[in-house]
């Protein structure tokens, strides 16, 4: 289906041109990237062992409180992450409809992405989110809610690893 | 000399260069050790310097056996990173900047740990200066880490345009996060 698509489809001309003229702003990006993934994979994981039953004494309803600047990151993670696919032929001199088609690594993040997102339906449509919200301190939370932190965990750090295996798939 | 150059031929540090899965491994996991690492750490640091003051200050050590395990992870695999490649990394001024901030971080969060949690009443004890001071040292130690990491494959002048661009987007952010928190008053004129 990805091979019908016109090669240079989700190619930007100013973004390509950003990267063609100036050499800095793709390691920028690469920053931004890590720094970003450091805010959000770095307090998801906080919040998913503690879920898991890790640090009891810390209530689950104000560690959420740090959830926000996770988005931040995922805000960061994404924005540079779209600078590295619609610039990519600046850069590598491949179609991002192409890095799509060849790279399995790409592949595998994008799905991993997707089912981390699927796993926070469940945390809400379970009810589970209301159910934390009143976790105080020392409180254990739900197997369901466990099952969803330890998911969560997996698949947070299986986007860093495939992610950070991207290049050598294209 | 001759030490890298045999270190840079060794069977480990050539069987890691031609497999198709250890090298991109090693490296996957040196970006997970660092997320759980800086991230934790990270946390810990923006708590002291006020993020999300109603969070309790104490039980975020009992996260720090996940932030040891990121640093075990990262001294392996960065270990095995500076043996792949010695004669490049260790003639390259950038890779001792990073280093020394990772040590420099260490330390702070060392100072931090004996400071602050090592201390009856933590909260107490981060409101102090002296806890402040070591919690923003340790941010901006990881931010030239990070730096430093990213630009160790490009050229001298990519890497000083680079330092710079990301000098100037950080200070743009915490400006423009400085100025819509104190509208909103999420931070307090002291």
């Amino acid at each position: 289906m990805l091979e019908q698509l016109p090669e240079t489809l989700f190619q930007l001309a100013f973004v390509e041109e950003l990267i063609g003229t100036y050499r800095w702003v793709w390691p920028l990006c690469e920053v931004i990237h890590f720094i970003g993934l450091t805010f959000l994979v770095g307090i998801i994981t906080i919040f998913d062992i503690r879920l898991m039953g890790v640090a009891k004494s810390m209530p689950l309803s104000e560690l959420r409180r740090l959830l926000p600047w996770s988005v931040f990151g995922f805000v960061l993670c994404v924005l540079s992450g779209l600078v590295f696919f619609t610039g990519l032929w600046a850069n590598v001199k491949v179609h991002p409809v192409e890095a799509l088609v060849i790279d399995p690594y790409l592949q595998i993040k994008l799905l991993f992405i997707a089912f981390a997102g699927i796993n926070i339906l469940v945390l809400y449509q379970s009810g589970m989110s209301k159910v934390i919200e009143n976790l105080g301190p020392g409180e254990d939370a739900p197997a369901l809610a466990k099952f969803i932190g330890a998911t969560s965990l997996f698949l947070w750090v299986g986007v860093v690893y495939w992610g950070r295996l991207i290049p050598w798939g294209i | 000399m001759e030490f890298l150059v045999a270190l840079e031929a060794s069977a480990f540090s050539m069987w890691v260069k031609e497999s198709s899965t250890a090298y991109v491994a090693v490296l996957a996991f040196h970006t997970i050790g660092l997320t759980f690492l800086v991230g934790i750490s990270g946390a810990t640091a923006m708590r002291i310097l006020g993020v999300v003051p109603s969070m309790p200050l104490a039980p975020m050590a009992d996260f720090f056996p996940l932030m040891l395990v990121g640093f075990l992870i990262n001294l392996l695999t960065g270990s095995v990173l500076l043996c792949l490649y010695p004669t490049d990394y260790l003639v390259d001024p950038v890779i001792y900047i990073k280093l020394a901030a990772i040590v420099v971080a260490l330390v702070m969060i060392n100072k931090i740990n004996t400071h602050v949690f090592a201390h009856e009443d933590p909260e107490t004890r981060a409101q102090t200066k002296t806890a402040k001071r070591y919690a923003a040292t340790l941010l901006c130690m990881w931010l030239i880490s990070i730096v430093a990491g990213r630009v160790i494959a490009y050229t001298l002048p990519t890497r000083l345009q680079t330092a710079a661009a990301v000098l100037i987007v950080v200070s743009a952010v915490l400006l423009v996060g400085y100025l819509v928190g104190r509208s909103r008053g999420w931070i307090k004129s002291s």
